[in-house]
């Protein structure tokens, strides 16, 4: 930083001593030639003067006479003596006349010669001639001689200070006829004007050299306060800002007053600290505020995932189909969602729909579509008769132009029969019983939302036992790698019949796996929803393995006789046998004490046996009050003997000796559902 | 289920068969409420008995009880799954089984 300014003074002072130097010398020049063309003018003026003195002693017309004298005659020495008088008391180092030889001028005979005699020259004799001293003064004798000027002038300025310099002024003597007969010379001296110049030059010198001091020494302080000083003061006030982030009491401006470009900088300082400041604090709020959107936006999440069935197995009492479904938004929240829900005891409805849109405008979106869809399912109407109904509830007041795509199907549980109608949805992939997952590719309709008055037309597929239904939203087959590679259906169905025999959870498992390793490490775009339906065919021999019996503690031998019979009938062993005895003895017991209170009722048992998995099914369903067995706190075993109510342990029992446990109320019934594996 | 007693001055043998569940465990409760009076010592033989539910557990829960304050219970013969239930229930720490 002192580098810095350091620099800035010496540059800026290097800058105008530099400018003053060049002032000074083309000062110093034009005073120079003003100076010295002023005193030539002087000098030439007074050789002039003296050289019309001169002339005049001179009679032009006796030039000849003069010449032929032999310079002894009486009338020549007196001109001559009146000459050299002038030249002594006029200051002219030389007066002469001369004639020049006519023919091409460069010779001279001296006719005259005068000189000072304090000079060191010595004066021409008489009739002495000589080459004429350059070109410069023949020129000037023929324009005496030729062209009639009346006078000429010679300067020989060496510019030093050699007694060399002078000038020599000439005079044409011109007879009474009008014609040039001789040159009349008078030379002066220019020392004067020597010594004047270098005291001039020495003078010029000496002041720029105390001017540039003075600049420097000025320029420095001036520097130092206009410039530097402020500087640094602005310097060190943001070096504070950036280390404590407030606005200075002091405001720069206040202490500096420039009213200059620093000033202007001062002021955008302190501009500059309030508006930072303020942005902090805007910051710090808008900081605050996020964070309060992002509780909301996973509190969001949460209402959504929960909003959707998430429960699986959703039906465990259901042995004719099994169902899995998953839904993973890219955002917090997303426009995907899946749905089933059984209409009535043989009719199972299930969507797959994506809203266009994310976040939170495709979840509200999303919510009052599922809700309208399941609300027109619930009425008994077709697919494509609740894909109408719901485009025009949503169309009548759809004013952010939203849409959402939706494939919808009911299954028919008896027999296997699928309607469905597509509203611009992804197809469906369907799984024969024996055969691969294929593409369906069904008539789609206009999205829902999209326009009013749009009519959707069903199809029908009739599922076998084995038979398995796939649906999905576009972010499975559009998820897309690092690369920028879709996932495609190929991709997709190839996963799906990797995975063709798994249960419906081990399928979505399975296609999840496949997407996460075709993505890998790229971010998840769109959200990933899907779900898949197995068809395991209708119930068969319903009544022999349901028995219904009033709910009454005398009818447990019954239950138990009927339940033993099934058991043997599949080879069950001892143990199992008793264990279950012990949970059909339990769950009855309580629903004879409760489910009725104080009343009775009927209470059916169902039996089913799955052979794969050897795990037998039994179903209790009671018209009772719902009660949820499941959310009774299990008892402490390790109390001692005096310490332990009588009773509470039923429940507990049968949850740890059979193999799963679920509750739900549904139709009006409460179904609870026990599972034990025959090992 | 049936229920056989044999008695020896104050002490009592309760032999069991078949189930003690829910229909069977107030027969044996009030077998005991009659028969505990006078009674320091006594026996539940489980030799013959195929199991046992939450209902035949609190009955021996309250017999037990009853038998801290005037002298000694045990339960003898117990299967397997008889066990396994007292096990899981925390009966095998309260329950003296031979």
């Amino acid at each position: 930083m002192k580098l810095l300014r350091q620099h800035i003074t010496v540059k800026s002072i290097a800058g105008i001593v530099l400018l003053l130097v060049l002032f000074s010398v083309i000062v110093g020049i034009i005073g120079y030639r003003t100076f010295t063309d002023a005193l030539l003018n002087q000098y030439a003026e007074g050789a002039f003067l003296t050289a019309q003195t001169a002339a005049e002693l001179v009679d032009a017309d006796k030039i000849d006479e003069y010449a032929q004298s032999g310079g002894v005659t009486p009338a020549y020495k007196a001109v001559w003596d009146r000459m050299d008088h002038l030249c002594n008391s006029s200051g002219s180092t030389f007066i002469y006349v001369i004639v020049p030889d006519r023919s091409d001028y460069r010779h001279i005979t001296f006719l005259f010669s005068t000189i000072d005699h304090d000079s060191h020259y010595t004066k021409y004799d008489f009739g002495f001639v000589r080459d004429t001293t350059n070109d410069e003064y023949r020129e000037k004798y023929r324009a005496l001689y030729e062209l009639e000027a009346d006078r000429e002038l010679v300067i020989r300025d060496k510019g030093n200070i050699e007694t060399d310099s002078h000038i020599t002024a000439m005079i044409g003597l011109k007879g009474t006829d009008g014609s040039v007969k001789g040159i009349l010379c008078v030379q002066r001296q220019m020392d004067i004007l020597a010594g004047v110049r270098s005291t001039f030059l020495g003078k010029i010198a000496l002041a720029v050299a105390v001017l540039v001091l003075l600049v420097i020494l000025g320029q420095s302080i001036y520097l130092h306060r206009v410039l530097l000083h402020p500087v640094n003061l602005i310097t060190e006030e943001a070096a504070r800002f950036s280390r404590e982030n407030t606005a200075s009491e002091q405001k720069l401006q206040n202490t500096i007053r420039n009213r200059d470009e620093i000033g202007q900088l001062a002021k955008s300082v302190d501009t500059m600290e309030e508006q930072i400041e303020t942005y902090i604090s805007d910051i710090t709020q808008i900081t605050a505020e996020r964070e309060r959107i992002s509780t909301e936006l996973s509190l969001a999440t949460r209402i959504q995932a929960a909003f959707v069935p998430h429960r699986f197995p959703p039906f465990p009492d259901r042995s004719e189909f099994a169902l899995y479904a998953s839904m993973d938004p890219a955002k917090e929240v997303g426009g995907d969602f899946y749905d089933f829900f059984l209409i009535d005891e043989d009719h199972l409805g299930l969507v797959i729909a994506d809203v266009s849109g994310k976040g939170i405008p495709a979840a509200l979106f999303m919510m009052a579509s599922k809700i309208i869809l399941q609300s027109c399912a619930m009425l008994g109407h077709g697919p494509a008769a609740i894909l109408t109904k719901t485009n025009e509830a949503i169309c009548s007041d759809n004013q952010e132009q939203m849409f959402v795509t939706v494939w919808l199907g009911i299954l028919e549980i008896s027999t296997g029969r699928l309607t469905a109608a597509n509203a611009g949805h992804e197809y469906p992939v369907i799984k024969t019983s024996d055969g691969d997952f294929a593409l369906l590719k069904d008539k789609h309709g206009f999205v829902i939302g999209g326009m009013n008055g749009v009519r959707y037309r069903e199809y029908e597929i009739q599922l076998t036992p084995g038979a398995k239904l796939f649906v999905y939203t576009d972010g499975v087959t559009e998820a897309s790698n690092a690369k920028n590679e879709l996932f495609g259906t190929e991709r997709m169905i190839a996963a799906l019949n990797g995975a063709k025999d798994e249960t419906p959870e081990g399928i979505l498992l399975g296609v999840r796996r496949a997407v996460d390793d075709f993505v890998q490490d790229a971010e998840q775009f769109d959200d990933l929803t899907m779900l898949c339906l197995e068809y395991k065919g209708p119930k068969t021999a319903v009544p022999a393995k349901e028995l219904t019996v009033d709910a009454a503690a005398e009818n447990i031998p019954a239950v138990t006789a009927f339940v033993e019979a099934e058991l043997d009938a599949v080879g069950c062993p001892p143990k199992a046998k008793l264990q279950l005895d012990v949970a059909i003895d339990e769950l009855m017991a309580n629903i004879a004490q409760y489910a009725y209170a104080p009343g009775t009722g009927p209470v059916t048992v169902r039996f089913a046996y799955e052979e794969p998995s050897k795990t037998v099914t039994l179903t209790f369903l009671d018209k009772g009050m719902p009660y949820n067995p499941l959310e009774q706190e299990d008892p402490d075993v390790h109390l001692s003997a005096e310490d332990r109510p009588i009773g509470g342990l039923g429940i507990f029992l049968v949850k740890k000796t059979v193999d799963g446990m679920d509750y739900a109320y549904k139709f009006g019934q409460n179904v609870l559902t026990v599972r034990k594996k025959l090992q | 289920m049936t229920i056989q007693k044999t008695r020896n001055e104050t002490a009592l043998t309760i032999a069991l068969s078949g189930r003690l569940d829910t229909v069977t465990a107030p027969e044996l409760e009030a077998v005991l409420k009659d028969a505990l009076a006078d009674v320091s010592e006594l026996t539940f033989d489980f030799e013959k008995l195929d199991y046992i539910s939450s209902a035949g557990l609190r009955v021996l829960l309250s017999a037990q009880k009853t038998m801290n304050r005037q002298g000694t219970m045990k339960v003898i013969h117990v299967n397997e799954m008889i066990l396994e239930i007292f096990e899981v229930t925390g009966f095998s720490d309260i329950l003296t089984i031979e």
